[in-house]
């Protein structure tokens, strides 16, 4: 099984090699690869996902019925997820190194994709945020890896709107960023509930469903959605916002929390550094170190850069439509995506970029999220 | 001929695209002045229009009384005023913010389009009913969204059915839609102009931030999406749906106006709307702005010109899609102006934007 497996693969990577008539090198196979996965759309309309490597050169793509949005890498498999954009129904298993799509599941009757899930750490559940519509009502639902993605189980997720989650290094408490927006696909995108919504970062256990720590933004913040979060190894969460409430108040959009503590941190930020944001925050993401959150505002045409330690700015890289954005892998280091068909790799901590490019690869305009997953 | 020239225009999406890719910054621009674009906009371009459409609309109801004098509806004599109101339409309709949204007007000055045959349906019913309450104005603006517009007086006035409802009731729905029409285009006018929502004033200010406008940049952002909304109402609806992929799947009673036999003047009228917001404004208008960044005379030129061929190609096609397509090579002359809008479009999602920092269509504005 394992020789089989493993002469696969380097059929693959010196097919890749080939491809892009590089030597290859001997040994490569033992190490592994960093690859990214950031949903697109081609010049024509159509939609997929691709998988590229840390040169950008494009490794395996995968058409989509619809616009992506999230991906989920599957623990211990050559295997991840591509969901569907809210409010869409499907996910995709695939081979990340090929393409190959190994199943189509769906949101059951009722519910629908949030686009963001996660697997357990031994790979067999993954959990997905989903929208219980017309009960306005957020759900996780629960699927099992080994049995064809068959839902098992529906978690709560205590409020409107649960958009993407983590996993906490524990390895069983998902933390959730819960949107607070309430919208039905009877009426397409439409936010519902803007003067009542209210967000939350719940954590829940993941195996009993409990609700096991929530937290509230402050009163007068109640119209910032938190919407995208992401985690660093030694455990603080920072999560991004986006801000529903009149266009003349500047509010905060990033906060940080660890498990435990008394409230969510928002830390104070310049104005300029708020308005160049412009109330919008379009994914997060954490270095492979877990000093920097990235928070990518693509209405702003920035990727802003966070210290987790200190909880306040650092810096910012100018992006226009940025907004995907995963750790390249390096302390410090990004790769980010635009809706211009741009890649590029940031460090956070030296200010360094370049420009990433596959010639070869047709323009694609790259959707919301990137994921990077290493084989 | 037109193949050749959409080559040209294929060739500039590719080549403009790859020019794009390699910088990792657009080189800066000099400072677009966003709040002299957008206050040249309102007065020079939404103003004007709104006016023309209250105008016009206003001619229409009062037409339409006179055609109505012997209660039985002589639409020959409101055709011309019909014509002049849809054009006057299709001169704003792709401006869907603001006043627009409010109180479903879009949607009530045209319920299109119709997928499910709710126009038909419901004017069918009120017609049966003849309750003449129902077309008392309040009663008439808060009931069906179907049946208050266009769609259902072009049936009343154009279809081959017609016959079925020249009655007297007929003649006074038509007449309740045309008061209708001249009161949304009325309160369309008036909210962009004064009163509590006074609009205008809303753009103008948006310079320093307002409630609805985080700077004077997001409120052109609003006429930049309202002008890429025009080029993409055209190819993916009025061109798209009654096209179809091949010329067997052509479905001519899927355009926009077909009773009336104007859905290509529609676009038409469309496309020079568009044309106009793109090069409103002299010095500040979106065109010029193009020009002024240092990648921008090339992309500007492209698409002026892309622009003025889908004109005249549209131009030179009769008023009515369902003519057009009889023709020998309608449906290939109609698929490539809609080939042509599409390479239009992607310039506009992805150069144009860039060029402008207002992005039109993909990561920025959709809320996720």
């Amino acid at each position: 099984m394992t020789a089989i497996r493993r002469r696969d693969l380097l059929t693959a990577a010196a097919a890749l090699f080939a491809a892009w008539r590089l030597p290859f090198p001997d040994g490569a196979q033992a190490a592994e690869t960093r690859y990214f996965v950031n949903a697109c759309s081609t010049q024509d309309g159509g939609t997929l996902t691709r998988v590229f490597d840390a040169a950008g050169h494009v490794v395996a793509t995968l058409p989509l019925p619809g616009r992506g949005h999230g991906a989920a890498r599957r623990p211990g498999a050559r295997e991840v997820i591509a969901f569907a954009r809210r409010p869409g129904h499907f996910a995709v298993s695939f081979d990340p190194l090929s393409g190959a799509a190994a199943r189509r599941f769906d949101a059951p009757e009722g519910r629908h994709f949030y686009g963001h899930g996660v697997f357990s750490t031994d790979g067999r559940w993954l959990f997905a945020c989903e929208n219980d519509y017309d009960n306005a009502r957020g759900c996780i639902g629960v699927y099992d890896a080994t049995a064809g993605y068959r839902r098992e189980a529906e978690l709560e997720a205590y409020a409107i709107g649960p958009h993407e989650m983590v996993l906490l290094r524990d390895g069983r408490t998902l933390a959730v960023a819960n949107g607070g927006i309430h919208t039905h696909p009877g009426k397409g995108r439409e936010k519902l509930n803007i003067e009542t919504m209210q967000p939350s970062l719940a954590y829940i256990d993941s195996e009993s469903g409990a609700l096991l720590e929530e937290y509230r933004l402050p009163a007068a913040m109640h119209q910032a959605s938190i919407r995208h979060i992401a985690v660093a190894p030694q455990g603080t969460v920072g999560f991004v916002m986006q801000y529903e409430g009149p266009r003349n108040n500047l509010v905060p959009l990033v906060g940080f929390h660890r498990q435990g503590e008394a409230a969510i941190t928002l830390p104070i930020t310049e104005e300029a550094t708020l308005r160049a944001m412009r109330q919008y925050c379009g994914s997060a993401a954490m270095d492979a170190s877990g000093q920097v959150l990235a928070a990518s505002a693509p209405r702003g045409g920035t990727i802003t850069f966070w210290s987790v330690a200190e909880r306040r700015y650092l810096a910012s890289l100018s992006l226009g439509d940025g907004c995907g954005v995963a750790a390249s892998g390096e302390a410090g280091g990004f790769i980010a995506s635009s809706g211009y068909g741009k890649l590029v790799h940031h460090n956070a901590l030296n200010g360094e970029t370049r420009a990433l490019n596959d010639p070869a690869a047709p323009e694609v305009a790259w959707d919301n999220h990137m994921l990077a997953l290493s084989i | 001929m037109i193949f050749e020239r959409q080559l040209k225009t294929a060739a500039a999406v590719a080549l403009l695209a790859c020019g794009g890719a390699v910088a990792v910054q657009p080189a800066p621009a000099a400072a677009a002045d966003y709040a002299a674009l957008n206050a040249a906009i309102v007065d020079d371009y939404v103003l004007p229009r709104y006016a023309a459409f209250a105008e016009t609309t206003a001619v229409l109801e009062s037409e339409l009384r006179r055609a109505c004098s012997d209660d039985v509806l002589q639409a020959e004599e409101a055709a011309a005023a019909y014509n002049d109101a849809m054009d006057a339409w299709m001169a704003v309709q792709h401006l869907r913010f603001g006043p627009a949204e409010l109180f479903l007007r879009n949607e009530r000055i045209e319920f299109w389009p119709d997928k499910r045959g709710v126009v038909g349906r419901h004017l069918a019913q009120m017609l049966a009913e003849q309750n003449p309450k129902a077309l008392e104005p309040q009663t008439f603006a808060s009931g069906s969204v179907a049946v208050q517009g266009f769609p259902a007086l072009e049936r009343l006035m154009f279809d081959s059915e017609a016959s079925t409802w020249e009655t007297p009731f007929g003649c006074a729905v038509s007449v309740a839609i045309g008061r209708n029409l001249k009161d949304i285009a009325a309160g369309l006018l008036a909210d962009w102009q004064g009163g509590e929502i006074h609009y205008a004033q809303v753009v103008r200010s948006a310079t320093e931030g307002n409630e609805r406008y985080f700077d004077a940049k997001e409120a052109s952002l609003d006429f930049a999406k309202s002008l890429r909304g025009a080029i993409l109402l055209v190819q993916d609806y009025k061109l798209g749906r009654p096209l179809g992929e091949q010329p067997e799947s052509a479905r001519d009673t899927r355009a926009e106006s077909w009773r009336s036999a104007r859905s290509l003047r529609n676009v038409l009228v469309n496309l020079k709307a568009a044309q106009a917001l793109y090069e409103v404004g002299g010095d500040d208008s979106f065109s010029a702005q193009v020009r002024q960044h240092p990648q921008g005379a090339e992309l500007d030129r492209v698409i002026r010109a892309a622009l003025e061929r889908l004109i005249a190609a549209v131009e030179a096609e009769p008023a009515s899609l369902v003519a057009a397509l009889k023709a020998p090579d309608g449906w290939d002359r109609l698929d490539a102006i809609r080939t042509e809008a599409r390479q239009l479009l992607e310039l506009m999602g992805g150069p144009l934007s860039e060029v402008l920092e207002l992005p039109m269509g993909f990561n920025s504005y959709d809320g996720d």
